[in-house]
């Protein structure tokens, strides 16, 4: 027990003291270790304090570990007493923070094991290791990827557990340079709180020591079937994003970006690739830059070619011919804008492609 | 690279809240300075101080002369680096090593227990500990109540 490891380490100390006897009682009050050997077995009666012998009991974090009997003639007794009572229950509490701290921590990684597991997902062995962490399964978490290329040590990541709430985050170092948490955050909170929420915890940690140089927010989740969603958009946005050191990406302000990325844009130019080569003199990267500009206007069409540095006139000139050229309406009909972003990406990939030498 | 201090914190409880709070667990230390003249030359107490913390973090229980002479080691000894808790009984210990040549960028205080807003230092400090305070600003070092390291530091009380 963890009790005696640190009992005996106080026993030695207070034997180079000859004034002092240091001892643990059972609740019954039988000594069950002492610095003075031949005291152990002996029965004290606790309800009998007197000036010679003091007796204290010791509780911490709710586990009895029975009483201190500290036994001395000493003028100082009592402040000594004090000392010693304080000084063992401080590390004692010491102790078990850090042990509770290594389990909970092991048993984060196992959850978050059992959460990414692409092949083996077994939802049943998540709940019940959930109930056992005493995690609550229905609170709404968001998964936050941390990246330092320094790289983490686990008991700088471990300091995570021990903020506020952080008993119900989950926390795992995937590897020497990320950390992934599933941090719990209010519910129905609007997007600008939770990004406050967010942030301050991450300043939090940056204070701490524990900051990454790199910080990707994912989606919420309130079902741990879907937290795995989560640290994808995480990754995702690791992929996609560039970020500036110590940058924090929230995967709410790359939506649009992410669900185009999405798009098999390969199926676009299947279809409009025909039109492209029919159509001679189609400049890709105006095209591309042209819907950009759109896209970030709103479609209007002034601030564009203002923005652009065009004539209006010359503007609506050029996207009359991409009308003509793949036969969509950029200008009137909702579905044709969509169409032209669509058209836009892939023959934006095509140039891609083109650039790095690849045979199209 | 020789001795940094990586918190001085002016406790009355000294090192058994400041573990207590989880101070250790969030600033890795080589050693724990104890800044108090009762308890200086006194190895037993100093030895039980010691047992609040695994061997790995070693406890010192100075006075504030042995405390700038500890200070004044880690200068000489400049091949090895050592990070240090600092913790002193009280603003007068603190004053008084301030006085001696201690030089720390700022120190901490556990906020008010009963979290009443100060107004004034004169709501929560004696007169003799606003005196020290104030010494202790014009030796450049900011004062500023934070009771555990998830709080925010207060630094605005103490320019009050």
């Amino acid at each position: 027990m963890i009790i005696d490891r640190i009992f005996r380490e106080f026993i030695s100390v207070v034997r180079e003291n000859k004034r002092y006897t240091i001892g643990l009682l059972s609740d019954e009050g039988v000594v069950t270790s002492c610095s003075d050997e031949s005291q152990i077995g002996r029965k004290l009666d606790l309800t009998w304090q007197d000036e010679h012998n003091i007796y204290y009991p010791v509780v911490v974090k709710q586990q009895n570990f029975g009483y201190l009997w500290i036994n001395g003639s000493d003028e100082n007794l009592e402040m000594m007493s004090s000392l010693i009572r304080e000084s063992l229950v401080v590390r004692l509490t010491y102790e078990i923070t850090e042990n509770n701290l290594r389990q909970n921590f092991t048993q984060d990684d196992r959850l978050i094991k059992l959460i990414l597991d692409e092949k083996e997902f077994d939802m049943d062995q998540i709940l019940d290791l959930a109930h056992e962490m005493n995690l609550d399964r229905n609170k709404t978490r968001v998964a936050i990827l941390l990246y330092d290329e320094k790289g983490f040590d686990e008991k700088r990541t471990m300091k995570m557990k021990l903020m506020p709430g952080g008993n119900e985050s989950i926390v795992s170092l995937l590897d020497r340079t990320t950390v992934l948490c599933f941090k719990n955050v209010p519910a129905d909170l609007p997007e600008e709180e939770l990004k406050a929420c967010v942030m301050k915890f991450l300043k939090t940690m940056k204070d701490l020591d524990i900051g990454g140089t790199a910080c990707y927010v994912g989606s919420l989740q309130k079902k741990f079937k879907n937290y795995k969603s989560s640290y994808q958009h995480c990754l995702w946005l690791r992929e996609n994003v560039p970020v500036k050191k110590e940058q924090i990406v929230f995967l709410s302000d790359y939506l649009y970006e992410f669900y185009f990325s999405r798009v098999p844009l390969q199926d676009v130019s299947n279809v409009y690739d025909y039109y492209k080569d029919c159509s001679k003199g189609i400049d890709i990267d105006e095209l591309v830059r042209i819907c950009d500009s759109l896209t970030q206007n709103n479609f209007n069409i002034s601030q564009t070619a203002e923005e652009l540095f065009l004539h209006k006139n010359t503007l609506v000139y050029k996207l009359k011919k991409y009308e003509d050229t793949f036969h969509i309406d950029i200008r009137g009909d909702f579905k044709g804008r969509v169409l032209f972003v669509l058209i836009s990406s892939s023959l934006r990939e095509y140039q891609k492609r083109r650039q790095v030498g690849e045979e199209l | 690279m020789s001795t940094r201090v990586m918190l001085a914190r002016v406790d009355k409880r000294l090192l058994h809240a400041t573990v207590a709070l989880n101070w250790n667990q969030f600033i890795k230390v080589d050693y724990v300075a104890v800044v108090n003249s009762n308890y200086d030359n006194d190895p037993f107490i100093a030895s039980v101080m010691q047992l609040c913390l695994p061997g790995t973090m070693k406890v010192k229980t100075l006075s504030p002369d042995s405390f700038l002479d500890f200070m004044q080691e880690g200068e000489e000894h400049s091949f090895t680096s050592r990070r240090v808790m600092v913790l002193f009984d009280s603003l007068a210990t603190a004053c008084e090593c301030v006085e001696k040549g201690f030089y720390v960028k700022e120190i901490q205080l556990p906020s008010p227990a009963s979290r009443l807003v100060i107004r004034t230092l004169s709501d929560y400090f004696s007169e003799e500990d606003i005196k020290r305070i104030r010494f202790i600003q014009k030796h450049n070092i900011k004062l500023f109540f934070q009771t555990s390291p998830f709080d925010a530091k207060d630094y605005g009380s103490f320019c009050k």
